[in-house]
């Protein structure tokens, strides 16, 4: 842990490593905390291991075709808004399952990432940071895109924090008192896919959905009114990033893998925690 | 119920037919309502209560026939239709206050940001006029069963609707809480007409001026009080009787005032 402190102020990949916690903690916090309360983590989840496809995508493009300027992260970024918008369309346009459609989405956008990322240079490396994160390699430009990300999921929140909380609460009631759902859901779901993009640069696919509940939930234990569900919920993501940088250096852990296990014990003493309160609250 | 008669109406329905997945929930549904009139809609479960509130309020469109309220499809005019849903369909653990879910009755009218002050206290108001202001800081969770459902009336009413309807009040709520609602719901009467749907007759009280019995069709009595004193022995309130004998016929329904109350 001390070794941590003194290299991260020696080391800029690592500043870039916790700044880059600290951005998807915002988001995190957020739209976890939505997420959680309107119980459709596992759409995050399908957009979440679409992404693959996008970041395959982008990397075979940069890669064999010499498209330089395309990253992973703008690949995940069109893939995650596409998963959005066609899971949002079949909630409104289709009767079927909405399991189904989420499994379709999850599974195909993944074969798909997985035949680009074969057909590109660095199969297995490239595969491993995509699907476990790889914070420690986080660059300046891939941070300053998290910060717009931010921006935006900020400025949403402060336009249609009214609207999406109605049509988390009572969708029916909602629409009957003139908010067009279907625009504000789709809206919901493009801000859910931009978070897991997010995410997916701290943790890597496989965790994202983890880091999405994990610190809402305890942070649901906490508190009793979604603004402040919120913001504890976005310090709590703080913590296990932060810490889980930390705790991971020294011993050369898996840092993503780290993280979600310090946010899993978070989530266990906000149990033990709440307990507490009510029984001295009760006696 | 003169007055009733000559005004327009404002709900009508004509040869309304509805399935959900061509399974016939009304058919040939005619209807008529008069302004400020208090309609009990019941019927059996399943037997298309829900649905009926749901057509008025534009949730469902029909198959067949017409649907107009306030003289208009029913989509125009949702800013004037109040609705108080089942209270008990709610996420238990949604971390929300009393007054946040009274001011999601005007979501959809704010401006985008924060709320504005006029409707933080068109919010307030209408807490204060189901008797809750104290508990705007509450957690919705808290509340009682009754409570609860005074919260989604005054959600109902903080758009100040022409129309309030009202699905299964009497679900999950002991009878004191359904005698406060009662008093709220007269008071209401003065001011706007009123639908309330429930499977339990238990509701009917004397200020209900007709019934409308849904059972896939559409049938309406007047009421009449009378000393049905093994009734009141059961339900131990004021309690109304539908006059079962008397069965008005298809052209008497359409017409308001020979359902009225005697």
């Amino acid at each position: 842990m001390f070794e941590f402190l003194t290299d991260l102020q020696q080391f800029s990949f690592l500043q870039y490593a916790l700044l880059a916690g600290i951005m998807a903690s915002i988001a995190c916090g957020i739209i976890g905390s939505y997420v959680t309360v309107r119980r459709t983590t596992y759409i995050a989840g399908a957009i979440a291991h679409c992404t693959l496809g996008g970041m395959g995508l982008a990397d075979y493009l940069n890669k064999e075709q010499g498209l330089t300027f395309l990253t992973p992260l703008m690949g995940a970024v069109v893939a995650a808004l596409l998963a959005a918008l066609f899971i949002a369309y079949m909630q409104h346009r289709s009767t079927m399952r909405q399991d189904t459609v989420l499994s379709a989405v999850w599974a195909t956008g993944m074969a798909i990432g997985i035949i680009f990322i074969s057909k590109t240079p660095g199969y297995s490396e490239d595969l491993m940071s995509y699907l476990f994160g790889d914070i420690l390699m986080v660059s300046p430009v891939d941070i300053l895109l998290m910060g717009l990300l931010d921006l935006v999921l900020l400025v949403s929140l402060f336009l249609f924090y009214h609207r999406l909380v109605a049509i988390s609460f009572d969708e029916e009631f909602a629409r009957i008192s003139g908010i067009h759902v279907g625009l504000f859901n789709t809206l919901f779901l493009c801000l859910v896919a931009l978070t897991v993009v997010l995410l997916v640069q701290v943790v890597g696919i496989i965790l994202v959905v983890a880091l999405l509940a994990l610190p809402a939930a305890a942070a649901g234990r906490l508190t009793t009114r979604l603004p402040a569900m919120m913001l504890v919920a976005t310090l709590l993501c703080m913590a296990s990033t932060a810490g889980g940088l930390a705790l991971s250096y020294k011993p050369d852990l898996p840092t993503g893998a780290t993280i979600i296990l310090v946010a899993g014990a978070i989530y266990l003493a906000s149990g033990l925690f709440a307990k507490v309160i009510h029984k001295l609250s009760t006696s | 119920m003169t007055l009733a008669a000559t005004e327009s109406p404002v709900i009508s329905l004509e040869h309304v037919d509805f399935s959900y997945n061509s399974e016939p929930v009304l058919e040939d549904v005619n209807l008529t309502i008069h302004n400020r009139e208090m309609i009990g809609i019941i019927g059996p479960n399943g037997g298309g209560k829900t649905t009926l509130l749901r057509l008025i309020l534009g949730l469902l469109e029909p198959d067949r026939g017409r649907v107009r309220v306030f003289g208009k499809p029913p989509r125009q005019v949702s800013n004037r239709l109040g609705y108080v849903p089942q209270h008990m369909q709610f996420d238990p653990q949604f971390p929300i206050s009393v007054l946040d879910v009274v001011l999601m009755g005007l979501a959809g009218r704010a401006g985008f940001g924060p709320f504005p002050r006029k409707l933080l206290r068109a919010a307030e108001n209408a807490l204060a006029g189901v008797d809750l202001a104290d508990f705007r800081n509450k957690s919705f969770a808290e509340l009682s069963g009754g409570q609860r459902q005074r919260v989604l009336i005054a959600r109902a009413l903080a758009t100040s609707p022409d129309m309030l309807l009202f699905d299964e009040p009497t679900a999950n709520v002991d009878s004191s809480a359904g005698e406060k609602l009662y008093k709220i719901l007269d008071q209401l009467n003065k001011k706007m007409t009123i639908l309330v749907a429930s499977h339990d007759i238990g509701f009917v009280n004397r200020h209900i001026t007709s019934v409308v019995c849904v059972n896939h069709q559409v049938n309406v009595h007047p009421t009449s009080a009378l000393d049905g004193r093994n009734i009141t022995d059961l339900y131990g309130n004021d309690m109304a009787l539908i006059r079962h004998d008397h069965r008005c016929s298809q052209e008497g329904h359409s017409e308001g005032h020979s359902c009225s109350n005697s």
